[in-house]
């Protein structure tokens, strides 16, 4: 049946990243230092981490159950709660998509709408890091 | 979509090859990691399998035309807040779905909120979400991207006037 195939190619997909995400999950717990970390992503970059932080997100390409797993290895490595947060709001905007998108919508939207993405990705980075630390008082 | 997958799984390969045979000892401890790794989120990917599998099946298209087609008000706005969040796939289904719902008649703002949600805001993935970073943190990334995504419809609906 139709559902059947599309169920198992669904679960080969996710099963053949999910192997490449417990991978990367090894191997960047090895390789990666926590200086180069906080260095690019940690408090002491400043707005300078964050803008990165955002423009990397836009790059990523992957379902959630890939970037997440990353992320939390940055996060544990010592990249500061803003800038994960802004990597994850960029992450929305799937920079290889935006021709797709435009061909639909109309390139003024497109363009528009990921501009917006883009720089509320900065700021929520702040604003989820600032209520995250307010509520912790 | 199966081709990002491989693509992935052939560069993580090579990396662990690569790993082995320049430090082995650590090489070996990333192979243990990346096994520990997946044994304890395999039940994760079951999970994930089955939810997106269901919500292929139960949130048709037609759902949220019927819904959101010709849509304006406030209200609506809140409906394409919600069936974004919840909605199951990659932006290969969200764009068609937002010309559809333009050509029906639905406000920019509405669309935009729509596929806003969609991008920003996932449902699905809040299982992983929280596991990788804590209950606390998911609650306020995604409140903070709904009200993000109701701003950028406003902002999308001023560019049209």
């Amino acid at each position: 049946m139709g559902a059947l195939g599309y169920g198992i190619s669904i679960f080969k997909r996710t099963f053949i990243i999910f192997v490449s995400v417990s991978l990367f999950v090894g191997l960047l717990r090895i390789w990666v230092k926590p200086d180069l970390i906080k260095r690019l992503f940690g408090k002491e970059a400043g707005l300078r981490g964050i803008i990165m932080a955002s423009f990397i997100g836009t790059l990523i390409v992957g379902p959630f159950y890939l970037i997440f797993p990353i992320l939390e290895e940055l996060l544990s490595k010592g990249a500061r709660i803003a800038a994960v947060a802004s990597i994850i709001s960029a992450w929305a905007i799937k920079t290889p998509w935006i021709p797709y998108g435009a061909a639909f919508m109309g390139w003024k939207f497109i363009i528009f709408f990921n501009i917006g993405l883009f720089v509320f990705s900065l700021m929520e980075g702040y604003i989820i890091e600032g209520l995250i630390s307010k509520s912790e008082k | 979509m199966m081709i990002m997958g491989i693509a992935y799984l052939i560069l993580g390969i090579i990396w662990l090859f690569f790993t082995l045979l320049k430090e082995r000892k650590n090489g070996k401890k990333a192979l243990n990691i990346a096994l520990t790794n997946f044994l304890t989120r395999l039940p994760d990917i079951f999970a994930i399998f089955l939810l997106l599998g269901i919500f292929n099946q139960f949130v048709p298209r037609n759902i949220v035309f019927r819904y959101m087609g010709n849509a304006k008000g406030i209200w609506d706005h809140l409906l394409a807040l919600f069936f974004g969040s919840i909605a199951a796939g990659p932006p290969a289904t969200a764009y068609p779905l937002g010309q559809g719902l333009l050509a029906k008649g639905a406000a920019v703002s509405v669309v935009a909120v729509f596929l806003a949600a969609w991008v920003k805001v996932g449902f699905i993935s809040i299982g992983v979400e929280i596991k990788s970073f804590g209950k606390e943190f998911v609650i306020w990334r995604n409140i903070v991207a709904l009200i993000s995504c109701l701003l950028i419809g406003v902002l999308i609906q001023l560019l049209y006037f």
